[in-house]
């Protein structure tokens, strides 16, 4: 692996509580949107 | 200051830079004329504020001159594309600069091998970290090197491409005595091992003693040049 490949894999580690936190406030928001739609 | 009887790697000529924002436009240089030569070690001293910063970003291609013509293996970078002088950037030119700026969370080995990756003919990462003493740290993150220690990293990821160029600013800087020459030292192998044309800026005129020329800036000029006759080695230096 290319040490620019495993820089980028570390530094996500490091912050994989914000990255989680992230994905999953943006999850939250496509399935609020995706049930809105659906109920109209 | 003209050096023709040498081949030189990197001839400047007319090196002028203007920053022309805000109000009154600073002349940084004013006209330098400078040779860079295989094996050879400059040492560039003068007041802060005198242009050497600017100098030594011009000819590593990081900042363009106002006007100038710089050599280098039949090209000219005053009028180089971006993607000419990345390209110069990436193969010819090592740079160490007074913050090692080192990536922390790569280890040694990896931050070598960062350059290593992406040069055309790159020593091994963990040859580079053995020439400058660090054979033993390969697999330490940079902050559980010390200062020191991380700047001679630097000297190796700079040294891992083979440069013609090897360029230094204030390499010494945060730097105190002992450790300064461990970091010279480091310097003077790379020299001794690839014949790379070095420059350093220093504040510390000591550093001038392991010198074959030295330059000594003013106002944006070369004020005075020097040939230095018997060129001590980094050990014998104290500051
Ligand atoms: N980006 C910039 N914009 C405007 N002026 C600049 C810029 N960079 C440098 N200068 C000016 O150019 C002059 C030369 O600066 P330079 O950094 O080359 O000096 P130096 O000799 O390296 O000084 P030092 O020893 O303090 O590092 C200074 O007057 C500085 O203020
Ligand atoms: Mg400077």
């Amino acid at each position: 692996m290319l040490a620019l490949d495993r820089k980028l894999w570390r530094d996500l580690w490091h912050i994989k509580g914000q990255a989680l936190t992230i994905a999953i406030v943006i999850a939250c928001g496509v399935g609020t949107l995706v049930m809105a739609l659906g109920a109209l | 200051m003209p050096d023709d009887s040498a081949e030189a790697v990197l001839r400047a000529r007319g090196l002028t830079k203007v920053y022309d924002r805000g109000e009154v436009p600073v002349h940084a240089l004013r006209g330098v004329d400078l040779d860079l030569v295989a094996g050879e070690l400059v040492v560039l001293l003068g007041p802060s504020g005198s242009g050497k910063s600017t100098l030594l970003n011009i000819i590593g291609g990081i900042d363009r001159p106002t006007a100038a013509h710089v050599h280098f293996q039949g090209h000219d970078l005053a009028t180089a594309d971006e993607r000419a002088l990345t390209a110069y950037r990436r193969h010819h030119v090592g740079f160490v600069f007074q913050f090692y700026n080192l990536i922390p969370s790569l280890t040694a080995r990896e931050n070598v091998a960062l350059i290593a990756d992406i040069a055309r003919q790159p020593m091994a990462p963990d040859e580079a970290l053995a020439l400058v003493g660090l054979g033993a740290r390969l697999d330490h993150f940079p902050a559980q090197l010390s200062g020191g220690e991380q700047q001679r990293v630097a000297v190796a990821r700079a040294a891992a491409k083979r440069p013609e160029l090897l360029l230094c600013d204030e390499p010494t800087g945060a730097l105190d005595s002992r450790t300064g020459v461990l970091v010279l030292e480091a310097l003077a192998r790379v020299r001794a091992e690839l014949n790379t044309a070095v420059a350093v800026i220093t504040h510390n005129v000591a550093v001038a003693d392991m010198a074959d020329r030295v330059a000594v800036f003013a106002d944006g000029r070369i004020a005075a040049t020097r040939v230095n006759p018997r060129p001590r080695s980094p050990g014998e230096l104290s500051w």
